[in-house]
């Protein structure tokens, strides 16, 4: 079930009635609807794969009881490898079988030993690497001893199968939720209204920005050789917006709704193309995944507390394996080799926590420093993005050939000129500038005006909505 | 909690309003499916020729060039299980009905309206046919059916700038592929090929039963189904995969074994079209018609 789907309209008020009327006096029954709407959210997509879903969950759930029961440190040890090779097996399996059997065939086949690989038609069951991360943090954090496990298996199951969260993210902490799992949640007004005014806003970044910009990115990178370089150029633009508008949409979406039921989930996006260096991007991008990998990869691997060699294998490592989880495509490996390229340099001279704080607080525009920071971290960032794009190493390379030749100077291709887009663009990155401080970008906008003009740029927000909707585009997120 | 739900509520009335209004405004507005489900109740009775099909019947024959009273039942996307349907719902009214014309195109056997591009279609079957072969709960509604965008232009332009043209003539030909447009062809070829391309064939069997079913209605009343490809340019013809044409013509030769009563012809490649007959790819226009349906004529005196 898709989140710009009518099923999901129909699904969230239903579900939200019940939880408020039904389940609200009791915690279980809370919980036990949570779990049936999560389970069926996920059977929409593919019943078969519910099983895999409960699996993951007792696993783990078991996993965390025996670690912390474990009297050893090789008996913890040994729990913990259990279930961590049991998640990572799932999800390698259906996720990188593929690759790696292809992979090693051409490898062969360089030597000159010809093999037919035996590859299978998988699945990919949707939303694994999100909820096989936030199953792995729970036992990871027992482990290291930062949680107690739970005692209550409906609550945990909860926990994975929460659906605002389940397929896509933000990819949430045990630490975070279960706490506020373990108490009823009381309906709350002002996190109600919050929580549809963020469900709003995702909505027009899915719909107005991402799906709009998404048939010319289609266009230009189907067939590259078919264009100038400046259209591909503006390919590239259009790409940076869909992918932004298309994830925080969602994050925003998941975040509002979750929002509906009680729960703060943590902020996953944080006006990431106003950065003034790539470590500032990757502080403000995809945060549940970075800080993840932070957490959990990094940091165990010395981070950057032993030799520089060692650090800029971690930084490297970090980088390729955040590529990698995005899909079995060389591409995708670039792509995160790129960033920690661009990385490198901050870390070297030191800089890389310059900018901690967002741009130009307090201050309705950025002075010509920061202005030029951050364009060239976008620029930075729309090159690497290429590689996230392309089907394949061929495509990205007929493409940067093509964009970057003398045809980068002409005028872009007619077809590449949407001006309801570009108005469209324009108007949402004013708002996002102006609402850079806040959670999501219209949080508090137009909030200490009467309910005539608050309601009148609700209607207006809702009208752009509605006039871009129906262009049937998936989340992009929901293929990783 | 009552109080917020009102809020909303009232929040969204204007736009409820709005929405029901655009829905009845919709389905006041004349359009093809309308035009046509009269046309052909009009002339169903005295119909000796009956021309099924998507896009490629639709744009490719005129039945005014026929001998013989006809009549063109295709629509755009049309698949062959809504050519059953529409069979089957009028089946009582062709009295007359001697023989039914249908493609048989690149994708044909392997394409399903119901989860095609445009499976937005079956509204048009549901809501002015009458035909509900879809349980799809947005296709009973116009405005649910379509992008917003485009149901806002269809109502700016018939009831602000009152432009309509109904783009179908009396015997149900669209008019609208005209020669004064000049299509890049070899391009637009291309581009139908890699459309009309099915990576699965998971509606393959399905079509031919539905084919079957309609061969075996036309068998009980003795009538003769022509089966056939109408002409394409090369590019298009060039850049269809070899699979996919092999395994249509190896099942339409079956079915020309097994029933009698049914006959194949391919035009695809047939050198009496030229650039000039052609609106794209793969339709004629009005000239390439006119020529196509006088072949059809002469192939059925035969």
């Amino acid at each position: 079930m898709l989140f710009n789907s009518l099923h999901f309209l129909v699904f969230l008020p239903v579900v939200f009635l019940l939880y408020w009327q039904l389940a609200s006096k009791k915690l279980q029954y809370q919980h036990l609807l949570l779990l049936a709407a999560g389970y069926y959210f996920y059977g929409c997509w593919d019943p078969r794969f519910l099983l895999l879903l409960f699996f993951s969950t007792a696993l783990d759930y078991f996993s965390g009881k025996q670690i912390a029961a474990a009297a050893t440190k090789t008996s913890k040890r040994t729990w913990l490898w259990i279930s961590i090779g049991i998640n990572v097996g799932f999800l390698g399996f259906f996720k990188y079988y593929n690759f790696f059997i292809e992979s090693f065939a051409t490898l062969l086949g360089s030597w000159s030993l010809h093999t037919d690989p035996w590859l299978l038609n998988i699945i990919l069951p949707v939303g694994i690497s999100f909820y096989t991360f936030h199953g792995l943090s729970y036992v990871l954090d027992i482990y290291h001893e930062r949680i107690q496990p739970t005692t209550n298996f409906l609550q945990y199951a909860v926990f994975i199968s929460f659906f605002p969260l389940l397929v896509a993210g933000p990819i949430e902490r045990a630490n975070h939720l279960l706490p506020q799992l373990s108490t009823t949640q009381q309906f709350n007004t002002a996190k109600m209204k919050d929580g549809l005014r963020q469900i709003l806003w995702g909505f027009f970044k899915k719909i107005v920005i991402a799906d709009s910009c998404a048939a010319y990115v289609n266009m230009a990178f189907n067939d590259p050789a078919a264009f100038n370089g400046s259209s591909l150029a503006l390919a590239v633009f259009f790409f940076a917006m869909q992918i932004y508008g298309d994830f925080s949409g969602y994050s925003d979406i998941a975040i509002g709704t979750a929002r509906l039921f009680g729960f703060d989930v943590k902020k996953n996006f944080a006006y990431p193309y106003f950065s003034r260096d790539i470590a500032e991007f990757w502080r403000r991008w995809h945060i549940s995944l970075s800080t993840w990998f932070r957490d959990y990869v990094y940091i165990p691997l010395g981070g950057s507390r032993g030799s520089r060699w060692l650090s800029i294998r971690n930084i490297f490592i970090i980088f390729l394996l955040s590529g990698f989880w995005h899909g079995a495509n060389v591409t995708f490996i670039i792509w995160g080799g790129l960033h920690a390229v661009y990385f490198l340099p901050l870390f070297l001279f030191n800089t890389n926590r310059q900018h901690m704080h967002i741009v130009a607080e307090g201050k309705a525009w950025p002075g010509i420093k920061d202005a030029a920071k951050i364009l060239i971290t976008f620029l930075l960032v729309c090159f690497a993005w290429i590689f996230f794009r392309a089907n394949n190493l061929q495509v990205a390379g007929v493409f940067i050939q093509q964009m970057f030749s003398a045809s980068l100077f002409e005028m872009p291709d007619r077809s590449m000129l949407p001006l309801s887009v570009f108005v469209m663009i324009g108007l949402f990155l004013l708002i996002e500038w102006k609402g850079r401080q806040h959670l999501y970008a219209i949080e508090k906008m137009c909030l200490q005006y009467s309910i005539y003009i608050r309601w009148a740029w609700y209607y207006a927000i809702l009208a752009a909505i509605i006039y871009f909707s129906g262009q049937g585009q998936s989340f992009i997120y929901f293929q990783f | 909690m009552k109080k917020l739900l009102s809020k909303i509520l009232l929040f969204l009335l204007p736009l409820l309003i709005i929405v029901a209004t655009a829905e009845l405004l919709l389905r006041q507005m004349p359009n093809e499916y309308k035009l046509k489900k009269n046309l052909l109740e009009k002339h169903a009775q005295s119909t000796e020729l009956l021309c099924l099909g998507s896009s490629h019947s639709y744009y490719n024959i005129n039945p005014v060039y026929f001998n013989i009273p006809a009549f063109n039942a295709a629509h755009s996307s049309q698949t062959v299980n809504y050519d059953w349907f529409l069979l089957r719902k009028y089946h009582d009214s062709f009295i007359n009905l001697r023989y039914i014309l249908l493609p048989i195109s690149y994708q044909s056997l392997f394409e399903k309206l119901d989860d095609a591009a445009e499976s937005w279609r079956i509204k048009n079957y549901k809501l002015y046919y009458n035909i509900h072969e879809n349980n799809y709960l947005p296709y009973n509604f116009e405005v649910l059916s379509m992008a917003p965008r485009f149901n806002i232009s269809r109502l700016v332009n018939y009831y602000c700038r009152q432009q309509y043209s109904p783009g179908v003539n009396e015997l149900g030909y669209a008019t609208s592929y005209q020669s004064t447009v000049k299509n890049d062809l070899e391009k637009m070829g291309r581009e139908a090929a890699a459309r009309n391309y099915f990576k699965n064939n998971n509606h393959f069997k399905e079509n031919l039963g539905y084919l079957q079913k309609i061969i075996n209605w036309a068998t009980e009343r003795k009538i003769q189904v022509i089966l056939f490809t109408s002409p394409a340019v090369e590019s298009y013809r060039q850049n269809r995969d070899t699979n996919q044409v092999n395994q249509s013509y190896k099942a339409i030769e079956q079915l020309v074994k097994n029933n009698p009563l049914v006959s194949y012809h391919n035009f695809i490649d047939s050198p009496d079209f030229t650039a000039d007959d052609f609106y794209d790819g793969d339709h004629l226009n009005e000239i390439g018609a006119k020529k196509f349906t006088f072949t059809l004529n002469d192939l059925i005196k035969k």
